[in-house]
């Protein structure tokens, strides 16, 4: 932990229906399915932007927010966390990536929490 | 019990068992119907595996249920049977003025009732689920105490005093049963994505003609479903993400419905009571015969 970076994050890849003839199981992406990308990540988790509604439209939901995820430069290799990867903080919130890219100082993402 | 979720499964199985008319079906093989390999499965595709299928040559088919639907129950809410009585696993039997328990508890627990008739009154026990040879009999030793004083029981052997009439011995057994609750018209949409055109025409082919002509098929439970289609969009506005869709709609009416065990009669009582002109019930009733 580090003063830029004070957060961790796991970052883990939603499973995937595969295989030929009738797929056994459900066709949608469930916590338990997936698998471990990188783990221990030093992180620092930003909000980014206010906008949108909540998906699951509950009538308690407040506005959506974009969050930024940054790593130090290092921490992971360049396209080892892809777009709808999803990564998890130490407090157990969830996060999916939906744009990944690197600088110089790092793997940067953008992300929406994953929340009813 | 069926429900929604059968109806998705059965059209499943019936898919694949058109791509794939053998089985077991091996990694990664080739629909020997529609030449290409193709997946079939239940809710929407994840964007990770469409885009893992259309790296494989993959076809995907995804079945899914559209929203609305009509209500169209009219049939009798009636329980029927939907299985032959098993036959009993328990045994009763007398000597003198004793009743043995016999038998084992079946490998799958069913409902298994016990009545036995002393001085014309039917003592009844339902064998719950672990019950064994001396459990029953002590169950149905304390309720025939109640009516007949004296009576003991030892292990599995239940014993009467001199004085008590004992009648016939009986063991109802269960089956299963099942009522339609409700009936309804939904739209099912079989969603065929393809990485290249003819894989989606040549799977659709495979599939669409063998549905077309399936009017009504089975559900898990025994009950039937109505199969309609109503029509088959086209699409090529995703093929600049390298996939080519063609969904069809097919109308199913289906059953709702609630399952359980029936069990089989083995012993009645009727109360007759009275009742007056101004509506007063005349008490104790006349009679509380038991048969």
């Amino acid at each position: 932990m580090s003063f830029i970076y004070p957060r961790t994050i796991k970052v883990t890849r939603p499973g995937r229906q595969s295989g030929v003839g009738a797929r056994e199981e459900y066709a949608a992406d469930e916590a338990s399915n997936e698998t471990v990308v990188a783990t221990d990540i030093p992180a620092s988790i930003q909000a980014r932007s206010t906008g949108g509604k909540n998906p699951v439209g509950l009538p308690g939901d407040g506005a959506m927010q974009t969050w930024r995820i940054l790593t130090p430069k290092g921490a992971l290799k360049f396209g080892q966390v892809k777009n709808l990867d999803i990564a998890t903080d130490e407090c157990g919130n969830r996060y999916q990536i939906v744009a990944d890219y690197t600088n110089s100082l790092g793997c940067d993402f953008i992300a929406n929490r994953l929340e009813a | 019990m069926a429900d929604l979720s059968d109806v998705t499964a059965t059209l499943k199985t019936m898919i694949a068992g058109a791509l794939y008319p053998v089985q077991p079906v091996a990694l990664n093989q080739a629909s020997p119907v529609a030449g290409v390999p193709v997946g079939v499965q239940v809710g929407w595709p994840s964007p990770q595996s469409v885009d893992k299928d259309k790296k494989s040559g993959v076809t995907t088919v995804s079945i899914y249920p559209l929203p609305g639907e009509h209500n169209t129950t009219r049939y009798p809410k009636a329980w029927l049977q939907m299985a032959p009585f098993v036959d009993a696993t328990w045994t009763l039997t007398q000597s003198g003025k004793q009743i043995t328990i016999g038998g084992a508890a079946p490998a799958t627990y069913f409902v298994q009732n016990f009545a036995i008739f002393v001085n014309g009154t039917a003592y009844t026990y339902s064998a719950p689920n672990g019950a064994n040879v001396n459990s029953i009999a002590a169950a149905l030793s304390n309720r025939i105490n109640v009516g007949v004083p004296g009576t003991t029981v030892a292990g599995a052997v239940i014993t009467l005093p001199d004085s008590a009439r004992i009648g016939d011995l009986r063991i109802g057994t269960s089956a299963a049963v099942a009522k339609e609750v409700r009936r309804q018209f939904r739209t099912i949409q079989i969603m065929t994505l393809s990485p290249k055109p003819e894989d989606r025409d040549a799977v659709v082919q495979a599939f669409d003609p063998m549905l077309a002509d399936t009017p009504r098929f089975d559900l898990p439970d025994g009950f039937g479903a109505r199969l309609l289609y109503r029509g088959s969009p086209f699409n090529d506005f995703d093929q600049k993400f390298g996939l080519f869709r063609r969904d069809l709609l097919y109308d199913v009416e289906y059953p709702t419905t609630r399952t359980g065990a029936g069990t089989q009669p083995i012993a009645f009582q009727v109360q007759i009571s009275q009742t007056g002109a101004d509506g007063s019930t005349i008490t104790p009733p006349v009679s509380t015969p038991t048969v």
